[in-house]
C-alpha cells in the first residue's frame, strides 16, 4: 500500500516538474512573442505617423489647388451657388433625362495607366529602405518620403 | 539483558555498544533506550522514555497539523488566484505604455496634423570601421550631393572620433540607395525630428523647435509643457483650408500693391476663437535661420502700430453707450477743427453737418474728434481699456507688444486718439474690441485653442449695451454699402466694415486696414486684414489707402469663405438688411449696385 503511495507521489512529482517545465518555457515563448509584437506595433505607429504625417502634407490646400488649376476644368466657388437642400427647385413630375454622353476619365484612360493607378498600394519603407521603390511613382511632390515634387 | 525498544534482535548490538562508551550518563542513557519498553517505568512511576516519545509524538501531530494549515492556506490561495473566467488576465494583460515618448501633435479644428514629431533616419559614419574612405565618399557624395565635399572628407579621415553625424532627416529612399552600396561604417539611426506638414501656412501662430524638438517659438513654446512632458495633443482652433484660403488672397494683394508686410485675424466672435492668423513675410519653420528677421515677426500680435481711422468705430461706440451723444446729433465737418496749435482736417472736404453714421460713412476725422472731445480723453481711454486695448493681448502666444498710447490725455491727444492716431495695438486688439462692438456688447477673451464646447453666447464683461451694439452693426452696414467701404461688398453675404489708413509718422508711407462682421444680421465673425506700406498701383489711381487695398481683399476672402464657414447666402444682401432695418433712416434705401469683388 505504502510502495503504491509512493509510487503515486512520484508520478506526481515528475509530471508537475514536467508541466512547470513546460509551462515556464512557454510563459519564456509568450514574453518574446509579445516583446516581438510590441516592436512590430511600434514599428508600424512609426510608419503610420510618418504616412498620415505625409498625406497632410500631400493634401496641402495649396498644392491641392495648383493641381486643381492644372488637371480640373471647375471655376472657383461663388457664393451664389450655395444654398440649402429646401432652396432647390421641385423636381419637375416628367423628366426626360438624356442618358450620360460623358464617362467617367478612368474609363477611356490607358489599361496600363489604369493598372498602375490602381496597384498603387503603399508600401512601407523598413529602416534600411527595402521596398522596391514603389512609393517612388508619386510624381506630385513629397517631404518625408523624398517623392519627386 | 539489553533489548531494543521496538525491535529486539538488534538489543544485543546496543547492549554491546553501550559498553563501549566511557561517559557513565550516556551509558546510562543508551541503556534505557535499549529497555523494553513495556518495561521501561511510566510517567507515574517516573519513566523517562515513555514521557519523551509521548513529547515527540505530540510535536509530530502539531507540525503536521501546522504544515497542513499551510498547504491548505496555499491551496486556497492557489484557488483564490486561479483566473477561472479568464477576466482578470484581461485586465493585466493591458496593451503596453508607448514604447517612444515623442513630442505630441498639434491638430487643426478639424483634426489635421500641423506639427508632428517623426523619428527619421539620419547619417552617421564610423570613421575607424571605413575600410576605404575613398569609396565611402564617392558613394555618399552620388546619393546626397548637397554635401560639402571637403568636410565629408575631412570628416570620413577623423579616426579621432568613434562615430560622426553627417546629415539628418534622410528620405527612406536615400537610406535605402545608401545601403545599397554595402559600405561598412555607415549607420542610420532614427531621430526625433519636428515636421510641419502645412509648411510655412502657420509659421507664427504655431512656432518652430530647436534641433532637439524644445519649443522656441508660438504655441509650441508656450504649451512646451503640456507637448514635451505631458504628452498630450494640442488642438488649436486654426483651420488649415480657411488659412489658406485668408493667407493666399492677402499675399496676392501684398505683392499686387508692394506692401512690407500684411497680416490678417479672423476670429469667431461669440467663442473668440481665431480660425486663422497670418503674417507675411512668412517663414520656414523647418529653417528659421535663413529667414530675415522681419520675417519672423507676428505682425497680428506683436506688431502695435497706429492703425487709424478703425479706431472711430470704438470712439462712436463709447459715446453712445455713455448717452454722450445720440444717433440724430449733428457736427459741424466742413471746416477744419482747431485744437491748441493742431489743425485736424478730412481727406476729402465734406459739406456741412453729420450725425455720428455719416460721420462713420464718410470716414471724417474733424467729426470722430468732435465726438471724442465731447466724451473727454479720460473717457474714451477708459473704454478702450474696457476693450482691452491698452494692455497687452492674453492669447496663447509670447509674440505680443504692450499697446502705446497717451500718458496723459490732453485735448489733443483725445482728439488724434478718436481717429485712431497717437495710439498703437496690434490688429489682434482691433479684432477683439470689434468683436466686442459686434456680439452684443460683450468683451471676448481670443484664443487659439479649440474650445470643447463652443458657447453660442459670448461669455465675458458687458462693454457697451445690447442696443449701442445693434446701433454699430447699422452703422458699419452703412460704411459697407454706402461708404468708404463700398469695395468691401460681397454679392451674397451682408457684412458690416470701417476702413482705417493711418498715416506713418515721420514718412509718405500709410497703414491700410479693414476690419469688416459677417453676416451683418446675425455676427458670427470678425475679420481683420492690415497691409503695411502699400504703394499705390495704377490699376487704383495711385491711391494706397484702405478702400483700395483692404476692402477689395476683404471682399474676395468672405467670398471665398462662405461655404468653408457654412454661411448660407442671401440673394440680395439689401434686401434682408432693409428688412431687419424697417424703422431706418429712408434717405439710405439708395443701395450701391454689388460688385462682384473678385
Amino acid at each position: 500500500m505504502a510502495r503504491f503511495f509512493t509510487l503515486v507521489w512520484v508520478v506526481l512529482l515528475v509530471g508537475l516538474t514536467v508541466g512547470l517545465f513546460k509551462i515556464k518555457y512557454s510563459v519564456q515563448q509568450i514574453e518574446s512573442d509579445i516583446k516581438q509584437a510590441n516592436q512590430r506595433i511600434a514599428m508600424l505607429q512609426d510608419e503610420y505617423e510618418v504616412l498620415e504625417a505625409e498625406w497632410q502634407h500631400q493634401n496641402r490646400p495649396e498644392r491641392l489647388e495648383r493641381l486643381a488649376k492644372a488637371y480640373l476644368d471647375i471655376k472657383s466657388d461663388r457664393g451664389t451657388l450655395v444654398t440649402s437642400l429646401r432652396g432647390l427647385p421641385e423636381r419637375p413630375a416628367a423628366l426626360d433625362i438624356e442618358p450620360a454622353t460623358q464617362v467617367p476619365a478612368i474609363a477611356t484612360a490607358p489599361q496600363k495607366l489604369v493598372e498602375q493607378f490602381q496597384s498603387r498600394t503603399p508600401v512601407l519603407l523598413d529602416q534600411y529602405g527595402q521596398d522596391g521603390g514603389a512609393s517612388k511613382t508619386d510624381p506630385l511632390g513629397s517631404f518625408i518620403l523624398g517623392l519627386e515634387d | 539483558m539489553q533489548t531494543h525498544p521496538l525491535n529486539p534482535a538488534l538489543s544485543p548490538r546496543l547492549a554491546g555498544q553501550a559498553q563501549h562508551f566511557t561517559s557513565p550518563a550516556l551509558a546510562a542513557r543508551l541503556e534505557r533506550s535499549a529497555t523494553p519498553y513495556s518495561a521501561q517505568p511510566t510517567p507515574s512511576s517516573g519513566g523517562l522514555v515513555s514521557q519523551d516519545l509521548k513529547i515527540g509524538r505530540k510535536r509530530l501531530v502539531y507540525f503536521a497539523l501546522l504544515f497542513l494549515c499551510g498547504y491548505l492556506l496555499l491551496g486556497a490561495r492557489l484557488i483564490g488566484l486561479s483566473d477561472l473566467e479568464g477576466t482578470r488576465v484581461a485586465q493585466v494583460a493591458t496593451p503596453p505604455a508607448p514604447l517612444s515618448h515623442k513630442r505630441a501633435d498639434i491638430l487643426d479644428r478639424n483634426g489635421a496634423v500641423l506639427a508632428r514629431t517623426l523619428n527619421r533616419p539620419a547619417l552617421v559614419v564610423h570613421p575607424r570601421k571605413i575600410r576605404d574612405i575613398d569609396e565611402a565618399f564617392r558613394a555618399i557624395t552620388e546619393v546626397l550631393p548637397d554635401l560639402e565635399p571637403a568636410a565629408l572628407l575631412a570628416r570620413l579621415s577623423n579616426t579621432d572620433r568613434y562615430e560622426i553625424q553627417i546629415k539628418r532627416n534622410l528620405t527612406p529612399d536615400q537610406v535605402r540607395r545608401l545601403n545599397a552600396k554595402g559600405i561598412v561604417g555607415l549607420d542610420y539611426p532614427k531621430l526625433p525630428s519636428r515636421e510641419y506638414t502645412q509648411g510655412d501656412l502657420f509659421a507664427h501662430p504655431i512656432g518652430y523647435t530647436d534641433i532637439d524638438t524644445n519649443g522656441m517659438a508660438g504655441m509650441e513654446h508656450v504649451f512646451e509643457g503640456q507637448l514635451a512632458d505631458l504628452n498630450q495633443t494640442l488642438k488649436t482652433s486654426l483651420d488649415v483650408g480657411i488659412q489658406h484660403i485668408v493667407r493666399s488672397e492677402v499675399q496676392a494683394q501684398m505683392t499686387a500693391f508692394e506692401a512690407k508686410r500684411a497680416s490678417a485675424v479672423l476670429m469667431n466672435v461669440n467663442s473668440g476663437e481665431i480660425l486663422s492668423m497670418v503674417s507675411l513675410p512668412s517663414f520656414d519653420p523647418d529653417n528659421v535661420g535663413a529667414s530675415p528677421k522681419i520675417a519672423r515677426i507676428n505682425a497680428a500680435t506683436q506688431g502695435a502700430i497706429e492703425l487709424g481711422s478703425t479706431f472711430k468705430l470704438f470712439t462712436v461706440a463709447a459715446a453712445l453707450d455713455r448717452g454722450v451723444i445720440g444717433p440724430n446729433d449733428t457736427f459741424d465737418v466742413s471746416r477744419p477743427l482747431h485744437v491748441y496749435d493742431r489743425v485736424i482736417s478730412d481727406y476729402h472736404p465734406l459739406p456741412g453737418r453729420m450725425d455720428a453714421k455719416h460721420i462713420l460713412q464718410e470716414s471724417s476725422n474733424i467729426g470722430a474728434a468732435q465726438i471724442g472731445l465731447r466724451l473727454g480723453g479720460k473717457e474714451l481711454l477708459r473704454f478702450l481699456d474696457d476693450l482691452g486695448m491698452l494692455s497687452i493681448s492674453q492669447i496663447e502666444v509670447l509674440e505680443t507688444d504692450t499697446p502705446t498710447f497717451p500718458a496723459r490725455m490732453t485735448d489733443v491727444s483725445t482728439a488724434t486718439v478718436s481717429f485712431g492716431h497717437g495710439i498703437a495695438v496690434s490688429p489682434l486688439h482691433v479684432a477683439t474690441g470689434v468683436a466686442a462692438l459686434a456680439n452684443g456688447g460683450i468683451r471676448i477673451q481670443p484664443t487659439l485653442l479649440k474650445s470643447n464646447e463652443p458657447s453660442q453666447r459670448p461669455q465675458g464683461p458687458r462693454v457697451i449695451s445690447q442696443e449701442t451694439s445693434h446701433i454699430m452693426l447699422d452703422y458699419m452696414r452703412n460704411i459697407v454699402a454706402n461708404g468708404t467701404g463700398s469695395k468691401a461688398q460681397v454679392e451674397s453675404v451682408a457684412i458690416g466694415g470701417k476702413t482705417g489708413t493711418a498715416d506713418k509718422y515721420g514718412s509718405n508711407e500709410v497703414v491700410s486696414s479693414f476690419v469688416s462682421v459677417f453676416p451683418i444680421d446675425n455676427p458670427q465673425y470678425v475679420l481683420y486684414v492690415v497691409f503695411d506700406e502699400p504703394k499705390g498701383q495704377k490699376e487704383s489711381f495711385n491711391y494706397a489707402t484702405a478702400g483700395w487695398v483692404a476692402a477689395p481683399v476683404t471682399c474676395r476672402i468672405i467670398n471665398r469663405l462662405i461655404s468653408p464657414l457654412g454661411i448660407m447666402p442671401v440673394r440680395n444682401t439689401d434686401d434682408l438688411w432693409q428688412m431687419m432695418q424697417k424703422n431706418a433712416d429712408r434717405q439710405d434705401q439708395t443701395i450701391n449696385e454689388p460688385t462682384s469683388c473678385s
